[in-house]
């Protein structure tokens, strides 16, 4: 069988939004927090590898596009609102949009003190946005100390974690 | 707060000169450490902000270590150290004489010699600010994590974004046993490390005021 899908790697505080054909690819994710949209009825989804959690307000002076047409978005507020415009631009309805959240780590105990770091806030964020905007969320895969890599089949919705340690 | 976007080149050359003090005590504490010739890199010395996001040099699936530690006193920041497997593996073997072959395998005794690896890079490093300073520096117990290099990496530039919008980073390579004739280091050297340095703008400012009273 032929593979036709069509991989993209998005990078830091990047995002993207595809139909059936794509598979999205995001690595070394640690405390940042990544957001995956789909909507099963249209096989339409998207990912966004957000770095920080929240815009405070300046909303979409916080986007920025580059040369190759490349959106990028580093807050999980901001980039989830963008990420809901991008799949319903491809033919996805915000009514049969599911999320799932992955990373959100906590790496360093110097960085973050016991409990509270990055990671959190950034999954505190994206949790509050997408109750927000009235998305449910359906599988979280959160916190921990390792850093994962994520894999997101547009045409089934299956996201694939990979650590190493 | 200060924006490190305005510093005058005066400034600028200022923290070079610390910078390049710090660097060269590094390298000789190391360099006894481990009981071979070590070089280091000329400091290169950026102006990170959150809307530059920094990016990791190097495979971002890797497995590498990194050694975190705090700085605190006169000045604070973070010291960042992060080894690629190549470089802990010798490293290691160098100063306990333990042959691994995957990072995941080290142990708490392996862990706590790059903790020491940590303090005496570290150590050095703010005995060279500590006298150019004037004041005194204190660091961490180090914090050591085994992992992607890019998921460390991104995580710790992630909190460094969360406190400053914009922040100092010194990048330093260091060359454990390299060749006679180099010069100097070469990324991509089978043994070579990276140091980073963070500093928010109040500990530029703190800098600044202290070298601008020196000179004065």
């Amino acid at each position: 069988m032929i593979d036709m899908s069509k991989t993209i790697e998005i990078r830091i505080a990047e995002l993207f939004a595809g139909d059936h054909e794509y598979t999205i690819v995001t690595n070394g994710v640690g405390s940042c927090v990544v957001i995956v949209l789909y909507d099963a009825l249209a096989r339409v989804g998207g990912m966004a590898h957000a770095i920080l959690p929240r815009s405070r307000g300046e909303l979409y002076q916080k986007v920025t596009r580059d040369a190759d047409g490349r959106l990028f978005a580093k807050y999980a507020d901001t980039a989830i609102d963008l990420l809901v415009l991008e799949v319903e631009a491809r033919g996805a309805s915000r009514d049969n949009l599911v999320a799932k959240l992955v990373g959100g780590a906590h790496m360093f105990t110097l960085l973050d003190g016991d409990k509270h770091g990055i990671g959190f806030e950034n999954t505190e964020a994206a949790r509050t946005r997408l109750t927000e905007l009235d998305i449910r969320i359906e599988t979280e895969v959160i916190g921990g100390t390792v850093g994962r890599n994520v894999y997101f089949d547009c045409a089934t919705g299956v996201v694939e974690i990979i650590t190493k340690v | 707060m200060t924006s490190l976007l305005q510093l005058t080149p005066e400034e600028k050359d200022q923290l070079a000169e610390l910078l390049n003090i710090g660097v060269a005590h590094a390298g000789t504490t190391l360099s006894q450490l481990v009981g071979q010739r070590t070089t280091i890199s000329v400091p290169t010395s950026s102006l990170r902000n959150s809307m530059s996001a920094a990016h990791f040099i190097g495979k971002s699936e890797d497995i590498t270590l990194a050694v975190l530690l705090r700085i605190s006193g006169g000045l604070d920041g973070y010291v960042f150290l992060l080894f690629p497997r190549e470089t802990t593996v010798h490293l290691l073997h160098v100063l306990s004489g333990k042959k691994v072959g995957d990072l995941r395998a080290l142990d708490a005794f392996d862990r706590s010699v790059f903790q020491e690896v940590g303090n005496v890079l570290t150590g050095g490093m703010l005995q060279g600010f500590e006298k150019f300073l004037h004041c005194t520096l204190h660091h961490s117990v180090p914090d050591v994590v085994i992992d992607m290099g890019g998921a460390i990496f991104n995580s710790l530039t992630a909190t460094m974004f969360a406190r400053h919008e914009e922040f100092f980073s010194l990048d330093v390579t260091i060359c454990v046993n390299p060749d006679p004739d180099a010069a100097d280091c070469h990324i991509g050297e089978e043994v070579t490390g990276r140091m980073y340095l963070f500093l928010g703008p109040d500990a530029v400012k703190d800098i600044l005021a202290l070298t601008s009273k020196i000179v004065s």
